[in-house]
Formats: structure tokens, sequence, C-alpha cells
């Protein structure tokens, strides 16, 4: 109750473009902010980009949000969507690239998946990179937010577009797939 | 962490065990730049730029402001008011706390001691800021003295006033059309879509164009645009002004050569930068220098009188990203905020602290810093004539705003301020025996007449505006309505009037506990304002002995009112939401019609909810709303959002409707003009529309020209109705 009282109370202050206020926000979601852009996208660079956008977005847009309990729901939507965006211009750059494919509702070509999706060489630094490397990005991105977002199967299917039911068995079958990766 | 993982879902224990198991093998690093301690340090130098959401109102009725822009007289007034102002200034000396080192005893102060210590002020209240506490109680306002009368009045050269664009009921030739619907009569303000009775003109985000249409019986043809991809800017969503032949339009760039890195500009690089390509505003983010890039706020003259042949007549540039404008008597008022990074401030160099309009240091006479903001944001003013191409005045306040008012006669700068620390339990302000706690809102006025501007008083009121309907001059009388929070952290809200020197004289408060404002309308000698948290009620106050405004009554009804509008005798048009009861579940969009011929009994004497519809831009920007008693019309584009949050349907939909009111009929709808669904709609901004603040790639807006009803959607087509059927002329579509 306190911790959502307090909430309220900054949120409030943030609408006022107190920045202070803002940012104590911010660092009670900062993490799972970066994690989640970071595993879905997998490019530090990106992900970083698409943190401070939506921070950007957030910071201006904060005097919007009725409902100032719900700061965390709010700001994890955005970043969501921007990592779709994101995933979209991937898959443009790569539909540029090959020649044949089937479209999904996401345009993710579920036969042409690649662990690697960048340019660049991106280094596994952890078992978790690892594990999600098995998982395309669609998958990534359901994953991580259920994960770090905290969204359920009806959020996740609402905020994509998507049954709820391709949801929740795309997100088990992910998370086996993790699994066998993490070993154990 | 809120572990919400899989909340209501019935996995089996193997899925919980991986997710334990990947959450304890993260080792993610996180990049520096999204440190909180950097982001906020990034956000306290940047301002809201995506902020376009805000309200302005309906403009010029010529009569107004022709009585007070009489050009020849305009010298004597101001001679008139600098005889007069040692007066004034005593009075100040006496109701405010003032800095004695500062403006010194009498006014045997040279202008250059008084500006080496105004600059001196500035920074070190900049300077203080880097220590974490700064204590802004005890804190004074030093503000530019008499010596305002010393500089050089720019008249502006003859303005021929039955060539205002906005004369249309004088003029023979054009017929009478709709202007954009603004907070203070023959205040202008930018919209995205103009007309002058013979043109249409409409700013397209997305090609970076105004197009211009030349308007015709049978059909709107395209007559010229302006291309403003060259100059690199963010330009202002909020759109553009056409003054005559002239339109302005405004925005931000950045440029690597900033003011920190760089002893400002030559005179021969001025005129460069002013009307060059400048840098990418949104480079900003990814610099890693901090310091490296400033934000200009930047303002173009075109020269429209040749619609094929369009060309540049000047630019203008200030320090600070952009803020707000006004276009009044022929005057661009051009707001700005300049926020300054405390860290690389440099007492010896005054470029890094003092702020700049094209390229040249303000005076430190034209600076005012108010102490008591603990701020670190400059507000920039400038006022340039249109007809002239030049500036008349220049000044900033050391001390930031979030909001501006300006009616017919005075810009009221408004800031919300936070006391901070221990202070926090001695507000400044205080209601009766309850001290506020927290927050208040500072206000700050200017005179300003044909672009000369003159700081009058500053003053506090409890709590925060919603916007500047909120805040009203009658009078000589500055009435508000806030949300503000007692000591127990209860929000409630109240009802203040203020006098000339800004100093409370009258008030209602602790009304409708834990609700906010969610809009208001001040008329005359009655306000009228809605609160809300489930439902709303619209409260009706008598403002006749401003200092005793009296309760007359409030009408309790379902959603809420996000406009108020008077329509004609007697009648209040209210625009927003109709909601559940418990949980605040948008149903639909509403209209409600209230009875006001009896403010103490309000009535609602009709109402129609849409529930095909549950958004309009018009909800958050007046300027997006059509609304003439004459012609009887009430427009606007109405959407549905599937994204809200509280959203069932799974179908976009966006169309401009119009109503008309008959008093025994009620409302009654009178056009649905779909936007065109001739390609799949890519929601690319959905995400945006669902975090609060509407960004739509399908805006649109009303107008009327004579006879004719013309519905703009931008970028996309204009359709024309005739008003009294509704029958559909014709239909241009953009190439």
């Amino acid at each position: 109750m306190e911790e959502r009282e307090n909430m309220e109370r900054l949120v409030s202050l943030a609408k006022k473009k107190d920045a202070h206020a803002f940012s104590l926000l911010y660092e009670m979601v900062y993490e799972d902010l970066y994690k989640m852009a970071y595993y879905t996208l997998k490019n530090v660079h990106d992900a970083e980009d698409v943190v401070s956008d939506t921070v950007l977005d957030a910071y201006a847009g904060i005097e919007k949000l009725k409902d100032e309990a719900a700061f965390r729901g709010w700001i994890f939507k955005i970043l969501s969507n921007k990592c779709r965006k994101k995933i979209r211009e991937y898959v443009s750059d790569r539909k540029n690239l090959y020649a044949d494919y089937k479209e999904t509702q996401l345009g993710i070509d579920e036969r042409i998946f690649e662990p690697k999706n960048n340019t660049e060489d991106v280094v596994e630094r952890d078992e978790v990179e690892y594990a999600f490397s098995a998982l395309n990005e669609e998958e990534r991105l359901i994953v991580t937010m259920a994960v770090y977002g905290g969204y359920d199967s009806k959020e996740i299917a609402e905020i994509l577009h998507k049954n709820r039911n391709t949801v929740r068995s795309k997100y088990k079958r992910s998370l086996e797939k993790m699994q066998k990766r993490l070993g154990r | 962490m809120d572990n919400r993982i899989g909340k209501n879902e019935n996995f089996d224990n193997n899925i919980e065990d991986t997710l334990k198991l990947l959450r304890s093998k993260e080792r993610v690093e996180i990049p520096k730049s999204l440190l909180p301690e950097n982001i906020e340090e990034k956000l306290k130098s940047v301002e809201g730029t995506k902020d376009y959401r805000k309200r302005k109102k309906r403009i010029t009725s010529a009569a107004v402001w022709k009585k007070g822009l009489i050009a020849a007289a305009a010298l004597l007034v101001i001679a008139a008011a600098a005889v007069k102002a040692p007066d004034t200034v005593k009075d100040f000396k006496a109701s405010y706390a003032i800095n004695k080192a500062v403006t010194g005893q009498g006014s045997s102060i040279s202008d250059r001691e008084e500006a080496k210590a105004r600059y001196k002020a500035a920074y070190k209240m900049l300077a203080s800021q880097r220590e974490e506490s700064y204590d802004t109680d005890n804190k004074t306002f030093i503000f530019e003295n008499e010596a305002n009368e010393d500089f050089a009045v720019k008249k502006s050269k003859a303005e021929d006033e039955s060539m205002s664009v906005n004369a249309s009921e004088e003029s023979s030739d054009t017929e009478k059309y709709s202007d954009t619907n603004v907070r203070t009569e023959g205040v202008s303000e930018s919209d995205i879509v103009k007309t002058d009775g013979r043109y249409i003109y409409e700013y397209s985000s997305d090609s970076e164009h105004i197009n211009i249409y030349e308007v015709l019986e049978n059909e709107t043809k395209p007559a010229g645009d302006i291309n403003l991809n060259p100059y690199n800017m963010y330009v202002n969503p909020e759109g553009f002004y056409i003054y005559n032949d002239v339109l302005v339009v405004l925005g931000s760039s950045t440029s690597r050569g900033g003011t920190t890195s760089k002893k400002g500009y030559s005179d021969n690089e001025i005129e460069a930068v002013a009307e060059g390509e400048m840098d990418d505003y949104y480079e900003y983010w990814n610099s890693e220098e901090n310091g490296a890039r400033e934000y200009y706020t930047r303002a173009l003259l075109f020269d429209i009188s040749d619609k094929e042949n369009i060309t540049l007549i000047h630019g203008f540039f200030q320090d600070g990203s952009y803020a707000d404008s006004r276009v009044v008597g022929g005057v661009l008022y051009l707001f700005s905020r300049r926020g300054i990074d405390v860290n690389y401030i440099d007492e010896e160099n005054t470029e890094t602290y003092i702020p700049k309009i094209q390229g040249k240091l303000l005076e430190g006479t034209k600076l005012a810093v108010a102490e008591d903001s603990g701020s670190n944001a400059y507000q920039v003013i400038s006022s340039i004539s249109l007809n002239d191409a030049e500036y008349i005045d220049k000044l900033s306040v050391l001390g930031g705003n979030e909001k501006l008012y300006v009616s017919d006669s005075h810009i009221y700068l408004l800031d919300t301020v936070h006391r901070r620390g221990d202070t926090a339990n001695q507000a400044r302000y205080i209601l009766d025996d309850v001290a506020v706690n927290e927050t208040e809102t500072s206000i700050i006025s200017y005179s300003y007449k044909d672009g000369v501007m003159k700081r009058e008083a500053k003053g506090n009121a409890a709590g925060c505006l919603l916007n500047d309907y909120c805040i009203d001059e009658y009078n000589g009388y500055l009435r508000l309505v806030s949300t503000y929070y007692n000591n127990e952290y209860e929000r409630l809200n109240g009802l203040f009037v203020l006098n000339k020197d800004l100093k409370q004289v009258g008030c209602i408060k602790n009304l409708a506990r834990k609700e906010s404002i969610y809009s208001a309308r001040f008329m005359g000698n009655t306000a009228y304002f809605v609160t809300y948290l489930n439902h709303d009620p619209l409260f009706a106050v008598d403002l006749s002995n401003p200092e005793k405004p009296k309760m007359l009554g409030y009408l309790k009804i379902p959603g809420f009112s996000s406009y108020l509008h008077p329509y004609g005798e007697g009648l209040l048009l209210g625009i927003g939401k109709e909601t559940t009861e418990k949980e605040s579940r948008t149903i639909g969009l509403k209209l409600s019609m209230f009875d006001i011929s009896d403010p103490a009994n309000v009535k609602e004497v009709d109402k129609v909810i849409l529930k095909k519809y549950n958004t309009a831009e018009a909800l958050d920007n007046p300027k997006a709303l059509l609304v003439d008693m004459e012609k009887n019309l009430i427009g606007m584009q109405m959407e549905y959002n599937p994204w809200l949050w509280d959203a069932e349907e799974e179908n976009e939909r966006s169309d401009y409707v119009v109503y008309s009111y008959d008093k025994n009929k009620g409302f009654e709808r009178k056009l649905t003009a779909a936007w065109p669904e001739d390609e799949k709609y890519e929601s690319e901004a959905s995400y945006e529309q669902d975090s609060g603040y509407y960004y739509s790639l399908r805006q649109s807006r009303g107008l009327y020209i004579g006879d004719t009803l013309y519905v703009v959607n931008v970028g996309k087509n204009i359709s024309a109705f005739d008003i009294a059927s509704f029958r559909l002329k014709y239909v241009t579509n953009a190439e």
C-alpha cells in the first residue's frame, strides 16, 4: 500500500516536470527496462536507444497518465511497442535479403530465425543471453514482456494483437527451449 | 521487484523453476547513460519537447484589439507609464522582500552595475544547485527594475488596422470565415490548419511541408507549398501562424557549436545560422558529451504574397527549446526554455550561464532571477514585429515555468514550485490556518503592448493549474482554480482570487476531496469548473464580489467534461467522456449542454453519448474544436483507439463529426465524415495514444468560409460541405 501511495506521489510530482521525482520512478524500473530491451533486441546500442526514447516519451507524456499507480505497466507498454517497432525494422531489413518467406502476423518468419539477428557480432556474455538465443524475436518479446514487464498472457495478447492462447503456448514453448539451453 | 510473472497462469512448476534460474543468471551491464542519475541530469536540461498538447483559445475579434493598438499613441502610453513607474516600484518594495544588495537603494544604481549584479545573481543560483540541497525558503525574487523604461522602444511601422487578416467581418471582399479556437480573444495561437478566407493552409508532419490550397467554388486547388525539410528542425507540431502575407513557422534545432564550447556567433554567422540548416534535433540524445549541443528555438518568417514563389523573409532564433508563442497585433511573442547544466558553468564565461537571443547575450537589465524557484532553467522571451521582421523586446527569467496564460494585456508565467527538504512544511503560502504542503504555483506577470513587455507583479497560489483555462484575468483581478494537497497529503481543490499585485484577496477552499480539476471556464462574474474522480461535479461560483467568492451550487453527473464552452444565452457546452461509476471505464465520448441561466441551479438539458468513439484530440486540445454559435456548428474529429486501457473493441475508427444544438430538439448530428481508408492504417503511433499523450498521424480540422464547411484531413484530403444542408460539394485529394 505504501509503495503504491509513494508511486502515486512521485507520479504527481513528475507530472509537474519534477525531473528528480521522475528519476526515482525510473530507478524502480530501469534495470528491468534495459533487460527487456537487451534480451529482446540482442543489441546494446539499440537497447540503449530504445530505452532512452522510452524515457523521453514517458517524461513528456506523463501528465496524461491518469492512473498514477499504473506507472510501471504504462512505461513498459511504451517500451514493448518500441521494441516491436525495432523488430519490424530488423525484419524488413531481412526481407530485403531473403527472397522467399512466409509472413506471420508480425511479419517474422518462423522458418528463418537467427539467434543473432544483427550485423554486430554479439558476444554472449551471460547464460541468459544464450538461453534467449534459442528463440526468435517474437518469442523473445513475449518472454521479456512477461518476465520483465510483468504482464500476463491476456495483456501481452492485447498489446501484440494476438490470440491469448497463442501467446500462452508460445510462452510455454519458449521457456522450454530456454530451459534446455540453461542446462540442468 | 514485482514478480508478476505468470500471475493467474497455471503453468507447471517447471516453468517457475526456469524463470527463477533465468533471473539468477542475469549478468547484464546497464549502460552508463541509462543510470538514474544520468537520466535525471538529461531530463533536467531537456524540456518536455513532445509536450505539444497544450490548450489555446479562439482569437481575433478585430474590435477588441483595435481599440488597444493605436500605433501613434503607443509612445505616449509608454512615456506615461514610465512617469508612473516609481510609484509602482515603491509598492513592490513594500510588498515583497527584495534583495537590497542587488537592486540597491532608490534609483541611483547605474544600468551597468545592475546588469552585472543580475548576472551574478543568476550564476549564484545556478552554482548553488550543484550541492544536494538548495534551500528555496528565504529566497527572494530579483526582477528587472524601472531600467525598463530607458531602452529604446521600437515602434512598429504604421499598421493599417483594416488590413488585419482577422477583420473578416469588416472586409467586403472575403466572406466570413472561422478561426482557431483560442483562449483569449484577440490573442492568436498556432495551429496545424489555418485559413484566411481565400486559402487553406495545412502543416503536414509526415511530409514536413506546409501545403497551401486556393479555395474555389468547385475545388480547392493546390496553390503552393513550403518545404521545411532543409531547415532540419523539429517543426512545432502545434502548427504555424498566418498574419497578412506572412506565414510564421516555429520549431527547434540543435547546434553542435553550442554556446558552452564556442564564444557565440559572430555577426556574419548569425544570418547563416538563423536561416540555415542547424543540426538534427534528435541527435542530442545520442551525444555523449554533455553540453556539447544546444537547443535553439527558431521562428521563420515566410512571404506568401506570391503563393508560387514563397521566400524566406528572415529567420530568428533564441536559446532553449520551444515552449510557446502568441501573435497579437502583428507581434510574435516567442517563449523558449533553456535548461542549464549546472556542472558546466564557469563564472568567468558568461556564455555558459546567460541565455542568448539571436546569438547575442541577453543584457543583464533584461534578466530576472527568481531565487525562490530553485530552478536551473531560463524562460527566454522575445517579441518580434511581423511587419518589419525585427526584434522589439527581449527578456529572460531564471525560474522555470511550465505554463503560460496570456490575456489581452498581460503575460502570466506559471510555475509549479515544490518546497524542498525541511522547508516542506513551511509553505510560503498559507491558506487560513492550514499550511499547504509542498505544491504552489508561482505567478509572474508581465504587461505587454506592441511588443514591449514590462514586469508587473509576482505572487503565489496554492496547488497547481491544469491548463490556461483554469486562470482568468477580469476587471483587474486574477481568478484561478487549482488542485492542491494539504498536510495529510489529501488532494483538494480551490478557487482563488488575486488582485493586481497578485496577492490573494478571496478564496473558496477544501473542495472535492480526492478529486482533481478536469476543466474550467470563467465567464465574466461566474466561474464553472469540473472536478472528477468517478463522477463529475460541475461547480458554479459567483465572482461578482471578487473578494468574497460564493459557491452557488454544483451538479453531479457521471463522466466528466474536459472542456467547457459558452454556447449562447444561458447555455454552456461541455465536451468530455461518459464513464462507469466504479472503475471510470470509458463508455463513450460525450457532448453535454448545460442550462446556466440560473447558475445556482445548473441543469444538464441534453447530452449525447457516442459509444463508437473513446477519444478525441479536442478533449485535450481545444484548438482542434470548431465551435460557432452563429452557424450552430460543433465539430471535431472523434476516434476509437483500441489501445486505450479501457477499450473493448479492436477496430480503429476516425471520423470528423459535426453536431448542432436546437433549444427544443437538443443535439442533432449533422455530419459524419470518415477518414479515408484507402490503405491499411498502420498504427505507428498507437502506443503513444495509449500512453496518454495524443500523437495521431490522422489529424483533422473543420473550418468554414462563407456558407461552406471544409473538413481538412491533414495530408489526405479536403471535403467541402454546404452548411445549410450538409450536402457534400466535392472532395479534393492531396497529391
